[in-house]
């Protein structure tokens, strides 16, 4: 018998998506893709014109939160067109048990943030041989 | 130059193409894998990249967000006092990889940003860092303000 692997998302929002100035700061919850295979979970997030140092990436006890400080924004008296400005990214997580929290690993490429969360062991699909 | 709003005298003239919105519906089913769960989607926002445009003395600057794209991604044509912003998100996930969210878009834009100065295209100049593309639009020469010298003439 085969063990199946979970069969809903483990990844659930805990908090909603919103737009809340906070200290004079506009914080956004930025776009996210959240995929699966086999071995783990995979959380990509759009995060333009903030740095590696900027991000801020944590994990406790089953709340993932990403948090950033947005750096491009240009805020001039002549604007012409504005679209987009300076603002703070957060946006938090919460996992399930199938996640392996000391194993998350994080990269940031082209204003793109990519979090890989492995499954737990227990959690992997594994095939049961029969004793014969 | 002028201290009003867009609204009284707009200085750009927004240009959407409404044909880049056809395209881009096309390209949502590709951008999908097969195994994907609808009901998790959300709505989705502009496929078009988010602009900031504002004067600077000689020269309009433009910030464009486009995270995940690489300079061969894009492109920036200017002609004249016209500036079109184009090019292709692809979404790639590893093979085998079930979404069960997908909030980024991915398919093709154009920005055509209309600006009532001429620009030398010349001497445009881009950069890409971070998801933040940053480009500098020089005047053209003849649109700058040139003072006039007055010469005495006898009587």
């Amino acid at each position: 018998m085969e063990q199946k692997a979970a069969q809903e998302c483990t990844v659930a929002e805990c908090a909603p998506r919103t737009d809340t100035p906070a200290y004079g700061a506009f914080i956004a919850a930025p776009a996210v893709d959240i995929g699966e295979t086999e071995d783990e979970f995979v959380i990509v997030t759009d995060l333009p014109g903030t740095s590696r140092e900027a991000i801020d990436i944590s994990l406790e006890k089953n709340i993932l939160t990403i948090r950033a400080a947005n750096g491009a924004g240009e805020e001039s008296r002549s604007m012409l067109v504005q679209e987009f400005r300076k603002k703070s990214f957060e946006r938090k997580f919460e996992l399930g048990k199938l996640v392996d929290g000391e194993k998350v690993t994080a990269d940031y490429q082209d204003g793109v943030l990519t979090v890989r969360l492995p499954k737990a062991a227990a959690a992997k699909p594994r095939k049961i041989s029969l004793v014969s | 130059m002028f201290a009003h709003s867009c609204v009284s005298r707009p200085a750009v003239d927004f240009f959407r193409n409404d044909f880049d919105q056809l395209f881009t519906e096309l390209f949502r089913p590709a951008a999908r894998s097969r195994a994907v769960n609808r009901a998790a989607f959300a709505p989705r926002t502009s496929p078009l990249p988010a602009l900031n445009v504002w004067e600077e003395e000689g020269s309009f600057r433009v910030e464009a967000e486009v995270p995940g794209l690489k300079a061969e991604d894009l492109e920036i044509i200017v002609v004249g006092g016209e500036v079109t912003i184009s090019g292709t998100r692809k979404n790639v996930l590893p093979e085998g990889m079930k979404l069960h969210r997908q909030e980024r878009t991915t398919g093709e834009f154009k920005r055509v940003l209309k600006l009532q100065t001429q620009l030398n295209p010349a001497e445009v100049t881009a950069s890409l860092h971070d998801g933040v593309l940053s480009i500098t639009l020089p005047k053209a020469e003849e649109t700058k303000p040139r003072k006039i010298a007055i010469s005495q003439r006898a009587a």
